[in-house]
């Protein structure tokens, strides 16, 4: 027998026969409880998965009154009994076939099935522990909402509607990966989103055939361009608020179960620079706030660069002042400086990735170990020098400013400095224009990443170059179609 | 279909020229300037006709315009390599003629990616490109006017007469090929926007030329490379130089200059052998080159 066959198998009308075919398809697994009894003078099994149910919901709400049925003539009176006089659930779907009475099984539901039934009754009762709603951990703002997604979807889909109580809001749930059966649920506005659109993005989708689905990853690739490209085309949200605004732009979310973050199709390169908090500032304060974001993440890419190439080939930039004093750290440093840039910010990438993997507790003794001790004697040692040192840092900095590019930017600021290294501001030159082309060439669904930019929208422009006031904004009724292009 | 827009047709055109303009050689003078706007005023005049052409040409016609193409392609990377002498690049400067070839590798392979890109990366990364290399030249320009010498704005014919001015002033419009080109991907024709890219070049063009006649216009004998010459010369500090922004617009220019060629030579090849499918940029490119090394042999 292949291995998926015993999916598309139905139930048999025997009781015994069900019961072992499930444990035989279980493996006799330890989770999967089978209690039989019997009710209404019929012979029964309910079958559930321990520390997916509730026990308290399943003893009051499914044993308690089915226990209670008076003697019935058959298993279809019985079933019609249940369903219609009990009411022992919201959600009680019936089940004709092995596949979906596991798939219900293993998402918290309670089957019954009983002697001389072809079919079985299911009910929602979930119990399963899950981590609650709580703050997100890469997206804190000050004056917004503290609320970030929760790992079950449902709940996510909940925390949605609660933000857009509007019919118009529709959310899809499909069922991805053969052997996680991964709920995936497609949010947007059908008022809002062009119905091609929805259907390309439904095709994408349809392309999945992976074993399973545990992160956004996973099908993050299959919604994408397949050309390669520096910058993600779609972006990720772990807050339930962004995701409405962009919703209400009439872009698509997608959630995954078990996965605290929602992927949002389309993204532009402008909305790595917008927080939820700009929008509760002042239009002036929020501008200044993200020019300093435009600054921080050009610092972020090309501050180690520049300083390597300026101070290796290009010194005449340097007023007599600054050049006399980077001169006199550079000579006690015994490495050239590309070296030693490229070595500073290696070790920086070390301590990062040993500060994220690490527990808590050790990851503090990590920052004060490599801050205070390598960092320290690094510079007393002259090993590297301290101009260099803080340049650096800056960099490091201002690529944490924006974290949603940050994987992007970390690998650009190498290639940059390498860049700059060898060839001086002539080989940052040319390897910005590459880049500049390759994130231009950016786009998903006929959406160019680096809208509202170019091409140029000078209504995109009032929410990218300045934030305008919200009495502006609401007169603006902006959808992502604005930015949309024909394909090539 | 349109595939890009107006706006982008034109910064991608302009890019070309002003890159051809950086790379003038010989004296310049007020006349040269005067004899490059009025070359640029018939051109003006000249454009519905040419386009027309174009259009009722058919294949022969694109295939006359590849042709060209990859002739203009050829003369930019004479003028990166020649120009490239006077300007300071790392690794070049010291390394004789594998350095100069090691930068002209370097333009040519990222011409081949920006252009393999597709045509409509292109545009969008040409707005960019020329609106920052315009930030940089306004800039030097800015720079150049504490050093300025107003007495260098004489109308002196010196080394050559206003014919052969209106000669130089043709030979260096050939951005004006790709414009035609790409034009056809642009949307509907309209003589408004072809009026529009070329008034911008004549103001940009006007204005780079007078500024490097008041600045190195003393020294003109000996600058082989004027507005070079004069970029290195506009410093805003006593103590400081900025020629090296100088570079950035050079290096930026140059890979967009040649990449245009090469996107409007992919985008003919593709239009004339359907069947060509892989390698068109590469292909354009090589054959640039190509036609760079029998330039630089001949001319």
């Amino acid at each position: 027998m292949k291995d998926n066959e015993w999916e598309n198998s139905s139930l048999m009308p025997s009781l015994r026969s069900n019961i072992n075919r499930i444990k035989e398809i279980s493996g006799g697994s330890s989770d999967v409880l089978i209690n039989e009894f019997v009710t209404g003078g019929i012979s029964c099994a309910l079958i559930c998965c321990e520390g997916m149910v509730s026990t308290s919901v399943i003893t009051e709400l499914i044993f308690e009154p089915i226990t209670d049925i008076e003697p019935q003539q058959d298993w279809s009176a019985l079933f019609h009994h249940i369903q219609e006089q009990l009411l022992l659930s919201t959600d009680r779907p019936t089940v004709e076939d092995f596949g979906k009475l596991f798939r219900l099984l293993h998402s918290g539901f309670a089957v019954l099935i009983a002697e001389g039934a072809p079919s079985a009754l299911a009910f929602g009762v979930q119990g399963y522990a899950t981590r609650g709603v709580q703050e997100p951990s890469g997206e804190g703002n000050i004056m917004g909402s503290h609320e970030g997604f929760a790992e079950t979807v449902r709940t996510c889909m909940s925390q949605l509607r609660r933000r857009l109580k509007s019919p118009e809001l529709v959310m899809e749930l499909i069922c991805k990966g053969e052997k996680s059966h991964t709920d995936l649920c497609l949010c947007y506005m059908k008022d809002r989103v062009p119905r091609e659109l929805m259907e390309r993005i439904r095709r994408s989708l349809d392309r999945i055939s992976l074993e399973t689905i545990l992160t956004t990853g996973y099908i993050r690739p299959f919604v994408e361009s397949r050309r390669f490209e520096i910058f993600s085309s779609t972006g990720v949200t772990e807050r339930p608020d962004v995701l409405c605004s962009k919703l209400i732009e009439g872009r698509v979310g997608i959630l995954v179960d078990g996965v605290p973050y929602a992927v949002v199709i389309p993204k532009l390169f402008c909305e790595s620079f917008q927080t939820i908090d700009d929008y509760s500032f002042k239009p002036y304060y929020a501008t200044f706030l993200r020019w300093i974001k435009y600054l921080a993440f050009i610092m972020a890419v090309l501050l180690p660069a520049v300083y390597a190439a300026v101070v290796m080939y290009h010194p005449e930039l340097l007023n007599s002042t600054l050049f006399m004093l980077l001169v006199e750290s550079e000579k006690q440093a015994p490495l050239s400086i590309m070296t030693e840039s490229v070595f500073v910010l290696l070790m920086y990438e070390i301590i990062r990735e040993a500060g994220v993997r690490l527990p808590k507790p050790v990851g503090g003794a990590v920052s004060i170990i490599s801050g205070l001790i390598i960092g320290d004697s690094a510079v007393k040692s002259g090993l590297v020098s301290t101009p260099l040192l803080t340049m650096s840092a800056l960099a490091v900095l201002g690529g944490l400013v924006v974290p949603e590019l940050n994987p992007a930017v970390t690998v650009l600021r190498f290639a940059f400095l390498f860049a700059g290294g060898m060839l001086g501001l002539f080989g940052i030159s040319l390897l910005a224009c590459a880049v500049l082309v390759n994130v231009c060439a950016t786009e998903d669904y006929g959406f160019p990443y680096t809208a509202p930019l170019s091409p140029f929208r000078s209504r995109g422009m009032s929410d990218t170059a300045y934030r305008a006031g919200m009495d502006k904004m609401q007169d603006r009724g902006f959808t992502v179609e604005e930015y949309h292009e024909q394909d090539k | 279909m349109s595939r890009i827009n107006k706006k982008q047709l034109a910064a991608m055109a302009l890019i070309t020229d002003i890159f051809a303009v950086f790379c003038l050689r010989g004296r310049l003078t007020v006349l040269t300037a005067a004899a490059f706007v009025l070359v640029i005023l018939l051109q003006t005049a000249l454009l519905p006709l040419i386009e027309r052409l174009y259009a009722a040409g058919g294949k022969p016609a694109k295939a006359l315009l590849l042709l060209w193409m990859i002739f203009w392609g050829g003369v930019l990377f004479t003028m990166q390599w020649r120009t490239s002498e006077v300007i300071y690049i790392p690794g070049e400067s010291s390394g004789g003629i594998w350095g100069k070839l090691m930068v002209s590798g370097l333009i040519g392979l990222v011409c081949i990616y920006i252009s393999s890109a597709g045509i409509r990366a292109m545009a969008r990364a040409s707005v960019i490109a020329a609106a920052v290399g315009a930030v940089c030249l306004l800039v030097v320009t800015l720079s150049a006017v504490s050093g300025a010498d107003w007495e260098n704005l004489t109308v002196s014919t010196g080394h050559g007469s206003f014919s052969g001015e209106l000669l130089r002033g043709l030979c260096i419009s050939g951005g004006l090929g790709s414009y035609i080109a790409l034009s056809s991907i642009s949307g509907k024709k309209s003589f408004r926007s072809g009026t529009a890219y070329l008034a911008v070049r004549g103001a940009i063009t006007a204005v780079l030329l007078l500024v490097s006649v008041l600045i190195a216009g003393g020294i003109m004998e000996i600058a082989e490379y004027p507005v070079v010459m004069a970029a290195q010369l506009a410093q805003p500090f006593p103590s400081q130089r900025i020629d090296s922004l100088f570079l950035i617009v050079f290096a930026v220019y140059a890979v967009f200059a040649i990449g245009v060629q090469s996107a409007a030579a992919d985008m003919l090849l593709e239009e004339l052998f359907p069947r060509f499918h892989r390698f068109r940029s590469l292909c354009a490119v090589a054959a640039m080159v190509g036609a760079a090394f029998a330039i630089a042999r001949f001319i």
